[in-house]
């Protein structure tokens, strides 16, 4: 169990590294150097001068990594070129929306999926299998985006009952927050849902024709028995790993979503410094995507460990 | 009094007959053995007593238990009388545990479903269970899982879990076929004393006729879905009534090889070889630990010989396979061919291993589904230093093919249109294709059912005259290694404990290891052979 | 003879198989149709006819607020969309499979875990974040859209090819190949391909309906296909605004997405039941 633990922790640990350097690099590979590249061509000189001072770009490329490195590990991103407070602030300020939105809605495609998946799997070939997979054929067809814009001509322009976007903000209350977070939240969570429930049907169903089934079966527990007892448990494996993988999914679908809705998260964060060629912004909001999707992977990690004993030795 | 009646019992799935017509009868207390080939419709019927059909199954006739008839009964009935009143074992142990639940609660799982019982209380008579399979409390604690367990501690888990209700009946299906020699009879004895001591009847489904032979009192020849014998074990075997049985009992004595060709020059001489494995251990790179595998082995085989190579799964039979073949790189030691070295970090010429091919046990695997039988066949030579002409090389196939008794026709096929017996004759094509000097059958007769093995041994034997080989014979099986071989090697965790004239050692065996081995193998008394040879000369 | 067997063969794939065969197809000939013509010049603005709504005998599909042709666009659309996804998918196959089959056959070794190790790495990094990057360094372009998704591909490749080779390179018939004196390269090729191909074009088709879906995507928040091309994705971004007085410019180019990722999912599934003969037993 330690000898795995220490190999994923490892892993967790190289990854990390890793793809701190590829985006490090990625960056430092802009034409010209970051800084004439972040003021366009009608920089001066001298202003070209004193951005280079300011980001450092006179020392060693390596010191710069290590300087880069450790600054955010002691919460240190710099400073945003175009809005001149620390890009800390700036993402903390947005994550506020970007991570409720993305935990609500792998909340609420978890929710959906798990009964749908394990309805359709309990009554396979049945009807109600054959509609349960036509819609979620369906779900994993239609783009989020346009989900949400369909969404926002019906419950915000038609109906009236939510607004078209926006963010109240949490200071006006958890339930106006939770309010103008629903229709993306709904947006984000049906391509999930759809792709998770069908995982989850075939897992239970691959886990029925395993040998220790019959076994189960010989004892005289009743397919619901089974099911929930046998079945599930070990059908969870795959589906971890599927939940695991689909996690980078949802942090590019909020993004776009968050562009639908108007929502100041992470994802207006970095198209706005994708524009303003704030490259400082873009490298720390980027670190933080794939630092995220490298975490989630890691927690599963540790997730199996908890499922499968045969990890545990 | 009868346990267990089926009444013109008849299955069919998706309109297909599968059985047609059982009857028979089981008392309280008696073991009944059903023997049959694979195929024959075994395991079909132990799922029809059960209820555990495929689905699109239709059942006929009656099932009754204790006066009770199951046909026609909801699935949730049948529920209360799984598990509780009949019992079953399966045959794969690695697989048919959950790996995810310590075996103490599977145990437990069938006392809470049929029984009121609190879970604590369930898991200490499981534990009890485990007692009661010969399973030390002490070492085997139910806290574990399966996968901290061996094969044989994991089938006495199976027994345990069966047992653990006191069942009516037990239906053990081929219970040991996935087992070692040793672990095979000790689970036999296990059900005996089971049998014995609780008073259960047992329906053993077997195509073993040594192992209805050591444990069944009465027996039902199966074949194509139909019982064609049965009666009391000693009476159906000694009297040989029907033609059917004296068949398989006939079938069951291997024939014997006739090796003519032996002389003492050296073809294979293995000098003090040593293998280690270095296993990883996880996903960590760094994380190694060796595991000796070949413990300094030395033997050779002679021109024209059969030499048997016996032991357990993991005593590194394989592994010293693949390294005569050149496929393992070697720690120490050297492997010689008429005097040419073979390994894999020297390179080995390509007419050395040319010398040299070998048949696997899994005749379904052993081909890529994909190619015809002509390409199946015409790989070896790639071995070859200079490219046949297309004429020769047809010409070879044709003469190859014909050898091992398939016609042209079948060149044309593909793997899945044969069955397993004619797979066999084909990998044997494959292997006598570039005329090699030995080939090593790796159980290679093991997967076959008995009628067809005898007429493999007749074609090995053709073979041997025909093309000059010699074999290498490795099996677990000792009855075969006694008829197919002149001089066996008996081989224990990496290393050979004894190597002589097969007949010296088989009979008079001086190592406790090969004593032990030889003793566990469950054999057909010789009574019943009498008959055989009396109706033979008759 | 040959007509039994083919008519047979043809009712062992599900009717849904043909469904989405048929429509994808038609989505590649109408794509192709799009290269040499279109009912109107999409590059020509026509204010004078703009925003008419779909029904229209002129504009079948209606014109959006420069008064263009929405029909020409979506016509555009398709063969943009396709050629993303085809291309993106193509640069997965090109280098995750080959990265795969040496994992497999170098299973345990170093190689294997830094091959794997990579893949993971590279599986961090969503197609969106290596757009982003890449946008913010060159600007906007289709291209960029075309490696993003390539990139994200290559991972998914690699570790289907790994997973599927290793069953295939513990079966008797790779060692009996070795017996024969092949080599790796050799083995991969005769052995092991052949026997995942199956595996392969089944997520072929996954991936290049992904490739559509993120193509869509990227155009729309701007960092994929570049005006004057047409583009599904781009045409649903300008219909925002106009999405209360005029849904139909959103809902073409959507219908056609969900249809065109539909038909072809469809066909993969179909296509997975019939290759997959464990899958077929199953559903037996």
């Amino acid at each position: 169990m330690l000898s795995y633990l220490w190999a994923r922790l490892f892993t967790l640990f190289v990854s990390l590294v890793l793809s701190s350097l590829i985006i490090f690099i990625l960056i430092e590979a802009v034409p010209g150097d970051p800084a004439s590249f972040m003021l366009g061509i009608n920089a001066t000189d001298e202003t070209i001068e004193a951005l280079r001072k300011e980001l450092g770009l006179e020392e060693k490329i390596l010191n710069r990594y290590f300087n880069w490195l450790i600054g955010m590990l002691s919460g240190d991103f710099g400073v945003s070129y175009t809005y001149r407070v620390p890009v800390q602030d700036l993402i903390l300020e947005r994550l506020i929306v970007s991570l409720p939105l993305t935990i609500l809605s792998l909340t609420l495609a978890i929710f959906i999926a798990f009964p749908a998946g394990m309805i359709a799997a309990q009554f396979q070939g049945k009807k109600i299998d054959f509609s349960i997979m036509a819609a979620s054929q369906v779900g994993i067809a239609i783009p989020n985006f346009w989900f949400a814009m369909i969404l926002v001509l019906i419950f915000a322009i038609h109906l009236r009952w939510f607004s078209a976007g926006g963010f109240y903000g949490w200071d006006s209350g958890i339930v106006l927050g939770l309010k103008s977070l629903t229709l993306p939240a709904i947006s984000l969570a049906l391509p999930q849902a759809s792709i998770l429930s069908r995982v989850i049907r075939s897992s239970i169903l691959n886990t029925l024709t395993e040998d220790y089934i019959r076994t189960a079966r010989a004892k005289g527990l009743s397919q619901r028995k089974i099911i929930s007892k046998h079945a599930f448990k070990n059908a969870l494996i795959p589906v971890l790993t599927i939940l695991g993988l689909q996690f980078s999914f949802l942090l590019a679908g909020a993004i776009i979503i968050e562009n639908v809705f108007f929502l100041p998260g992470l994802g207006r964060l970095i198209f706005q410094a994708i524009t303003q060629r704030d490259l400082i912004v873009v490298e720390s909001v980027v670190m933080l995507l794939v630092f995220s999707v490298i975490l989630v992977n890691f927690i599963v990690d540790l997730l199996y460990l908890i499922v499968d004993p045969r990890l545990r030795k | 009094m009868t346990l267990l009646k089926l009444k013109n019992l008849s299955l069919t799935i998706q309109d297909k007959p599968i059985l047609k017509s059982i009857n028979l009868e089981i008392k309280n207390g008696e073991v009944y053995g059903l023997l049959g080939e694979s195929g024959c419709g075994k395991s079909m019927t132990a799922a029809a007593i059960t209820q555990l059909l495929p689905k699109f199954s239709k059942l006929g006739g009656k099932v009754s238990f204790d006066n009770n008839n199951f046909i026609g009964k909801s699935d949730l009935e049948m529920c209360k009388i799984r598990g509780n009143q009949i019992a079953m074992i399966f045959q794969e142990p690695m697989t048919a545990l959950n790996p995810l639940q310590t075996i103490g609660n599977q145990i437990a799982e069938s006392l809470l479903i049929h029984k009121k019982c609190s879970p604590a209380k369930a898991i200490k008579k499981a534990g009890e269970a485990l007692g009661r399979v010969g399973l030390d409390a002490t070492k085997i604690s139910p806290n574990l899982y399966p996968h901290q367990l061996s094969g044989g501690q994991r089938q006495r888990v199976m027994i345990a879990m069966a047992i653990i209700l006191r069942p009516k009946l037990l239906i053990a299906d081929e219970p040991t076929t996935a087992l070692d020699v040793k672990t095979q009879s000790e689970i036999l004895n296990l059900l005996q004393d089971l049998v014995t001591k609780d008073k259960v009847s047992l329906l053993l489904i077997t195509h073993d006729i040594a192992v209805i032979a050591k444990l069944a009192t009465k027996v039902a020849i199966m074949k194509d879905g139909e019982l064609l014998d049965s009666g009391s074990t000693s009476t159906v075997f000694e009297r040989l009534s029907h033609p059917y049985t004296r068949q398989i009992l006939s079938d069951s004595i291997p024939q014997k090889l006739n090796l003519s060709l032996i002389n003492t020059k050296k073809l294979l001489e293995v000098k003090s070889v040593s293998k280690t494995y270095q296993r990883k251990f996880g996903v960590n790179i760094f994380n190694k630990f060796n595991l000796p595998i070949l413990k300094n082995i030395s033997f050779s085989i002679n021109d024209g010989e059969c030499l048997g190579l016996v032991g357990e799964s993991g005593c590194g039979k394989s592994t010293l396979a693949r390294s005569i073949l050149g496929l393992e790189t070697l720690e120490s030691g050297s492997i010689t061919l008429s005097g040419f070295p073979i390994s894999l970090n020297q390179k080995t010429k390509r007419n050395v291993r040319s010398r040299i091919q070998i048949v696997f046990q899994d005749p379904f695997s052993s081909f890529n589904p994909r190619h015809q039988i002509a390409k199946i066949i015409s790989e070896p030579f790639n071995l070859l230093d200079k490219k046949l002409d297309k004429k020769i090389k047809t010409n070879l196939l044709l003469e190859t093919i014909l050898n091992v008794g398939l016609t042209k026709d079948d060149l044309i096929k593909y793997p899945h249109q044969f069955s397993g017996g004619q797979r066999q004759r084909i990998a044997l094509a494959r292997a006598i294709i570039i005329k090699p000097k030995l080939i090593i059958l790796d159980e290679a007769l093991s997967a076959l059912d008995v009628s067809l093995r005898n007429n493999m041994i007749l074609l090995l034997q053709k073979l041997s005259l025909n093309y000059k080989l010699s074999y290498l014979f490795i099996s677990h099986d000792i009855h075969l290694v006694k008829a197919i071989t002149n001089r066996v090697l008996i081989m224990q965790e990496g290393t050979i404990v004894e190597f002589g004239k097969t007949q010296e050692i088989l009979n008079g065996p001086k190592h406790p290891y090969t004593r032990s081995l030889i003793d566990s193998t469950p054999s057909i008394p010789e009574s019943w052979f009498k008959r055989l040879e009396d109706q033979n000369i008759a | 003879m040959k007509n039994i067997s083919l008519t047979k063969k043809i009712k062992q794939f599900p009717y849904i198989f043909w469904f989405g065969l048929i429509i994808t197809i038609f989505i590649f000939f109408v794509s192709f149709i799009s290269i040499i013509w279109t009912p109107y010049d999409i590059t020509v603005l026509n204010i004078q006819d703009k925003l008419i709504p779909p029904g229209n005998t002129l504009h079948l599909l209606g014109t959006d607020h420069f008064g263009r042709d929405i029909a020409s666009m979506i016509m555009l659309g398709a063969k943009t969309s396709l050629l993303v996804a085809f291309t993106a998918t193509f640069l997965g196959i090109v280098l995750g499979v080959p990265l795969g089959l040496v994992a497999a056959s170098r299973a345990g070794d170093p190689l294997d875990d830094i091959i794997m190790r990579g893949n993971d790495l590279i599986f961090a990094f969503p197609a969106l974040v290596i757009a982003i990057l890449i946008t913010a360094i060159l600007g906007p372009s289709i291209t960029n859209a075309i490696i993003a998704i390539g990139i994200f591909n290559i991972p998914v490749f690699a570790r289907i090819t790994r997973g599927a080779a290793l069953s295939v390179f513990t079966l008797d018939f790779i060692l009996a190949a070795r017996v024969c004196g092949k080599n790796h390269i050799q083995i991969c090729i005769e052995h092991v391909l052949p026997n995942i191909m199956s595996i392969l074009i089944v997520q072929s088709t996954i991936q290049f309906s992904l490739g559509i879906l993120a193509e869509s995507g990227l155009s729309y928040v701007g960092l994929g296909t570049q005006p004057p091309m047409a583009s599904w994705g781009r045409m649903l971004a300008d219909s925002q605004t106009m999405i209360s007085f005029a849904p139909h410019l959103a809902l073409a180019p959507g219908i056609s997405i969900i249809v065109t990722v539909l038909a072809i999912n469809i066909m993969g599934d179909g296509l997975r039941d019939y290759l997959d003969p464990k899958l077929r037993k199953k559903s037996a």
